[in-house]
């Protein structure tokens, strides 16, 4: 027999209506007041990089689909999963759209390094792959550096950097859409100051943990690395040894060259105005740290230009985990709680914005965040309220309040028992 | 222990993602998670994501091959998010879900953003669903409404609308066959009733109210489904969109429709309420009613559940606010050494298939699945042979903790709630979470007598329990 229900019911039952309550979300800073629009995900794969442009109007996300198959994953032979071909996604805060910018087959490449040109939707992206010259030759990285517009999705190889042998070090204007890079042509000294290594012997398991250096974004001064286990490393940056320096536009285009015989290892920096960048270079009469201009012949010349510092910026919002952990009989699973929060405590200062989530960047803009949740990269993006939006969207958070109360009582009363006339 | 097998399985990721040099921001890997029932044991596979839109209606096909969700897209500007979000806002889409295949695919878009899906309806023993659009339009004295029929094959993607359904005034019912790839489909094609779905101020159907019924003999009441009052269309719809007989009558009786035993059939029936009499009745092509014996189809005893979701409302809290959400559990409805797997720490409308091969819900504002795979003799052979392995190596890491505590305690095991004190002895601290410590009742080591056959704790696992003892050996016991 067909359950004797009421006609609604059964146009009903057949399928219910879902959608996630009618809450608008927002937190409160002491400034302003942000709606954080619903989530768009970006990917089911592997995440690798993930960078912001500075002005957070485009984000820009390395990953890999993960290709395991179902039978691989069944196996419990301890096989390591597998993975599809490196893919940049571009998100665009504008449009709300999401852009494959670019690809590659080669299964050993990995995005290295993202420097933004200032005020620009271009990026510079380092490429490392590894290769080997023959079949007996021991393999070798090979580095590209790619000029990418996220904004249009038009890209090219910066001439003359389509294969190095050494990682380049990229430099952005603070101010300027230029950038600085610098290069060895010797394979042989390839960024051994930048990696600290670490190995350990784990349950039989070699576990290698590689702390990668960025020296370019470490400012020239020493940095305390923590590798997560109570070691710390202190490296001290003396900049990456490299005899090709070269001023690179939003272009893709090198608009100035110089190449010295003899490579050097000092630190890049940018003056206070970002038009022109000078090596940190101890003066050799007064032996105080200095900037020297690097003359097209290779020679160093002490100015009196000052390096660019940037001002400190506090964030208006921030993310901060939380633990959580759920139990059921004898299973027990952790996950972390992601909140969005104002800096300063006031009023609806506080946003869950994910139950189980990992890996959030808020944008330089507090214009969006990006996080992963249960495998699937998500950004959402942060609108600046009105007054009488943030009105509106309190009003709006009453009452769903409301209405999932009153939908409680209904879902009761369409219960097919509660549904039967009456007899007469 | 879930989470345990989830670290040696991610081992091999890890590695793999650390040399590839994707370090310091990589995800940690989906977690795989297990339920051990009474008769088998079923892994949940990592999640397939099926929309970020606004997830409006979910229904598995009755074999669980297929998922047919309708969606619209999120708001995209502060205005459209604080207007209520009403069940019409945004084009509908219907997207399909494979469960062979675990992919996703968009089969309908509505070009219309004031069309959006109504209703969906399955056909069994077939790849058809009925789907009900529906148009509302503003207009000067309200809104109009008019609604198609989509026949969508879910196998090859493809969709149709039902020849003369494209433009109905009122809402049609299509009721599925209980064991044919059959519906009927009845609607009535006079111009519309009054509005009966009212909508609450944030779009949810707070008032469902039926058209009010007029049974003549009180005496008599319809059976099974019952119909809307004014219906005179009665069709008969097969697979892909095929009409296999149309009937045009005048207003249909007031009864209830009932499918017959085979369920090729289908009748008019009501029962008189004293004698539990029951009347049947056909409809000929001319429109009348025959009155008919015919045995009616009755459901088959619902087999016992497999598996079961269960869910747990958790609250996350940072300073004064709190916030609510759900943990998800996939659970057997019998306990068992490991009868529940978390399915996501974070769900809403979780829907098990009706083959209970997989799990739809919404995390996050992101519609997902997860497959749920029965593993064979041999991989629960290969699972538990890994599970043992690995309970063994955390008793023995627990049980040298232990050791090196007492070393430093001048002979002293910890107390039975001193598990904590061995945080600093362990590379990895949660593998006590699932370390059962038996402490002896004379704590200082050098007062045990046969420290080989002594045991100071032991971990669960299949079939039996990894134990370890005071001088620090570990081994398998199966349970008697």
């Amino acid at each position: 027999m067909l359950p004797k229900i009421a006609p609604l019911i059964l146009f009903a039952s057949s399928c219910s209506a879902y959608a996630e309550p009618g809450q608008t979300e927002w937190v409160a800073t002491p400034n302003r007041a942000y709606a954080a629009m619903p989530p768009t995900s970006l990917t089911d794969g592997k995440v690798g990089d993930v960078s912001w442009s500075p002005d957070g109007a485009h984000l820009l996300v390395a990953e890999r689909p993960i290709t395991t198959s179902r039978e691989q994953t069944l196996r419990f032979d301890g096989s390591t999963p597998t993975y599809g071909s490196l893919e940049l996604l571009g998100w665009d805060r504008r449009f709300h759209q999401i852009r494959h910018l670019w690809s590659t087959e080669d299964t050993s490449a990995t995005i290295d390094n993202v420097a933004w040109f200032k005020g620009t939707s271009v990026a510079l992206i380092t490429v490392r792959w590894v290769v080997r010259d023959g079949p007996q030759a021991a393999q070798h990285p090979l580095y590209g550096v790619l000029n990418m517009d996220v904004a249009t999705g038009k890209y090219r190889w910066v001439p003359g950097m389509e294969q190095l042998v050494a990682r380049p070090s990229i430099y952005s204007s603070p101010t300027q859409p230029i950038a600085a890079a610098t290069y060895s042509d010797n394979p042989e000294v390839e960024d051994n100051s930048s990696i600290v290594r670490e190995f350990e012997e784990l349950a039989k398991a070699l576990i290698q943990v590689e702390v990668k250096l960025n020296v370019a974004d470490s400012g020239g001064d020493g940095k305390a690395i923590s590798v997560g286990n109570g070691n710390v490393f202190m490296v001290v940056s003396q900049g990456p040894l490299a005899n090709n320096f070269l001023t690179i536009d939003a272009g893709g285009s090198i608009v100035h060259a110089i190449k010295v015989q003899k490579p050097m290892r000092l630190q890049l920096v940018w003056n206070t105005d970002g038009n022109a960048w000078f090596l940190v270079n101890p003066d050799p009469q007064t032996k105080k740290s200095g900037l020297a201009h690097l003359t097209d012949d290779g020679n160093l010349v002490q100015t009196t230009e000052q390096e660019f510092v940037a001002k400190k910026v506090v964030s208006d919002l921030a993310v901060t985990p939380a633990s959580a952990t759920a139990k059921r009989g004898k299973a027990e699973v952790n996950y972390t709680n992601i909140w969005l929060h104002s800096q300063t405590a006031v009023e609806h200062g506080e946003m869950l914005l994910c139950a189980d989530g990992e890996w959030p960047e808020l944008s330089p803009t507090c214009g969006g965040v990006f996080y992963i949740e249960g495998g699937v990269a998500k950004v959402r993006e942060f609108i600046p309220l009105t007054a009488d939006q943030r009105r509106m969207a309190n009003e709006a958070a009453e009452l769903a309040e409301l209405a999932n109360f009153a939908g409680t009582v209904v879902h009761f009363t369409i219960v097919p028992d509660h549904t039967e006339p009456t007899q007469p | 222990m879930g989470r345990k097998l989830n670290q040696v399985a991610a081992r091999g990721l890890t590695l793999l993602a650390l040399t590839g040099c994707l370090v310091g921001s990589s995800q940690a890997v989906p977690s795989f998670e297990w339920v051990q029932t009474p008769k088998h044991m079923y892994m949940l596979l990592p999640p397939t994501l099926i929309t970020d839109g606004v997830v409006r209606t979910v229904q598995w096909s009755p074999n669980g091959a297929y998922l047919l969700v309708t969606a619209s897209a999120s708001a995209t500007t502060v205005e459209q998010l604080l207007q209520p979000r009403l069940p019409w806002t945004g084009a509908g889409m219907v997207l399909v879900y494979e469960h062979a295949g675990q992919h996703v695919r968009k089969v309908w878009q509505a070009n219309d953003p004031s069309q959006f899906v109504a209703n969906v309806t399955w056909l069994s023993k077939s790849n058809t669903a009925y789907v009900t659009v529906q148009q509302h339009t503003p207009t000067n004295s309200g809104f109009t409404d008019a609604y198609g029929v989509l026949a969508i094959d879910a196998a090859s993607g493809r969709f149709a609308w039902v020849p003369g359904m494209e433009h109905l005034p009122q809402a049609p019912t299509i009721l599925p066959s209980p064991t044919q790839a059959l519906a009927l489909a009845l609607f009535d094609d006079s111009p519309p009733a009054p509005e009966i779905i009212s909508v609450g101020p944030t779009g949810t159907d707070v008032a469902a109210v039926a058209v009010g019924q007029v049974i003549p003999d009180n005496l008599l009441r319809p059976m099974g489904a019952w119909i809307f009052p004014g219906a005179d269309n009665f069709w008969l719809l097969g697979s892909g969109g095929r009409v296999n007989h149309r009937i045009h009558t005048g207003p249909a009786p007031l009864a209830g429709i009932e499918w017959g035993a085979d369920g090729s059939k289908w009748y008019f029936a009501t029962q008189n309420r004293k004698t539990k009499g029951e009347f049947i009745q056909q409809l000929e092509d001319d429109g009348r009613l025959t009155t008919v014996t015919a045995p009616l189809y009755e459901d088959p005893p619902a087999p016992n559940p497999e598996l079961l979701i269960q869910t747990k409302p958790m609250t996350a809290k940072q300073r004064k606010v709190k916030r609510g959400f759900n943990n998800v559990w996939l659970s057997s409805p019998e306990e068992t050494w490991h009868s529940d797997a978390l399915v996501t720490p974070n769900g809403l409308l979780a829907e098990l298939s009706p083959s209970e091969r997989a799990v739809f819900y919404i995390e996050g504002g992101v519609a997902k699945v997860r497959a749920i795979e029965m593993l064979t003799e041999e991989q629960k052979q290969n699972m538990d042979k890994a599970l043992r392995a690995e309970a063994l190596s955390d008793v023995k890491q627990a049980g040298l903790a232990l050791l090196m505590y007492s070393n430093d305690m001048d002979d002293m095991f910890p107390g039975a709630g001193g598990l904590d004190a061995l945080y600093p002895y362990l590379k990895d601290a949660s593998l006590l979470d699932e370390f059962n410590y038996t402490p002896p009742t004379d704590l200082t080591t050098t007062h045990i007598e046969n420290p080989a056959s002594t045991q100071i704790g032991y971990i669960d696992g299949p079939g039996g329990r990894a134990v370890v003892y005071s001088d620090g050996h570990a081994k398998w016991i199966r349970n008697p």
